[in-house]
């Protein structure tokens, strides 16, 4: 009979301790799906997905508690480029740049190859040249089904290094349906 | 005895009891009396303890203690996950955040303001950061024309609308 009574009270204590288990930690690593205009992917399950007013832009998601002045400084942004299908991504990519950096608003950080989900692709990362809050963005361009897309993530500076895995939730998860 | 028993059969009263019962009658009184003065000597009653002691239920008062708090926690740590995960509903500001990063190049696109005038005609240019997609504006500003005649002022003033056109 006592050997019961204890069995009953370790069970009820697992599920005490199972139920105190929920925490902000626990929170974050839960994830949100996306599955819209023919592409899909997850996000961290904090984020929420905001109204994106970016030339082309497909969808936007944002990290609410990192909004300034009403606009969100941990973001990414998912483009698709107003080219023909079947563009060559290495000729936009390179043409878009130039123009790009012509905008003394941004500093490149730097420019080379990647791969995403055994995919190779091209990635950008730059800065703000702003004082105040500069942001870092990392935009890495896709060639998916003959289509390119552009995911762009961006974060502070100084808290970049920490987004980088909830930006690679969005990266490793995309797909295009 | 054996005398009495048949009195007793026969339905006469027995009156007389023999010396033998008597003396067993009494010697059993002395025992009796013996007895009850060695318990009253030398046996003593417990002190009668608090009335309010509970039945006991098998459990100790430790475990009764432990299972208390196991429910307790139960329920604190239930209502406090609950509370935890109704946060993220409860900040659902989606609809009201702008987000206007891009990867692509601002377009510089030239919206020239025509002032014409009869006597001076100036043009400026005005460069204006528009989103990259091909925007196309147009704006025409009338002048203000203004006459003037002698001894009587007339002031014809012809203000025309401005136009604009955007083409996405």
């Amino acid at each position: 009979m006592r050997k019961y009574i204890a069995l009953v009270i370790f069970l009820v204590c697992a599920v005490v301790f199972a139920s105190g288990c929920v925490s902000n930690n626990k929170l974050n690593d839960t994830t949100k799906t996306y599955a819209q205009n023919n592409i899909s992917f997850t996000y961290p399950g904090s984020w929420e997905i905001v109204n994106a007013t970016s030339p082309n832009a497909i969808v936007a998601v944002a990290d609410p508690n990192s909004v300034q002045n009403g606009t969100p400084t941990t973001l990414v942004v998912i483009q698709k480029p107003d080219v023909p299908a079947g563009s060559d991504i290495d000729t936009v990519y390179t043409s878009n740049y130039a123009a790009f950096f012509n905008n003394t608003n941004y500093q490149r950080i730097s420019d080379g190859n990647t791969t995403v989900n055994g995919t190779s692709a091209l990635e950008n990362i730059y800065e703000t040249n702003t004082t105040v809050n500069p942001i870092q963005y990392s935009a890495v361009w896709l060639n998916e089904n003959g289509s390119i897309y552009v995911i762009l993530s961006g974060a502070q500076v100084s808290d970049f290094e920490n987004q980088t895995s909830n930006f690679n939730i969005i990266l490793n998860s995309f797909k295009v349906q | 005895m054996a005398v009495d028993r048949v009195k007793k059969l026969q339905g006469k009263e027995v009156t007389e009891q023999s010396q033998e019962y008597i003396s067993d009658k009494k010697k059993e009184d002395a025992d009796t009396v013996e007895k009850d003065a060695l318990i009253q000597k030398y046996v003593t009653n417990p002190p009668e303890k608090a009335v309010n002691k509970t039945e006991s239920s098998g459990l100790s008062k430790g475990k009764i203690s432990l299972l208390i708090f196991v429910v307790v926690a139960f329920f604190v740590g239930t209502g406090y996950g609950v509370y935890v995960m109704s946060i993220p509903g409860n900040n659902s500001t989606g609809s009201t955040i702008n987000v206007n990063a891009s990867a692509f190049p601002t377009v510089n696109n030239t919206t020239v303001n025509q002032t014409a005038n009869q006597t001076n005609s100036t043009s400026t240019a005005t460069a204006v950061t528009t989103t990259p997609t091909t925007t196309t504006k147009t704006t025409v500003t009338t002048p203000v024309t203004t006459t003037k005649t002698k001894n009587t002022t007339t002031k014809k003033t012809t203000t025309g609308g401005s136009t604009g056109n955007g083409t996405k």
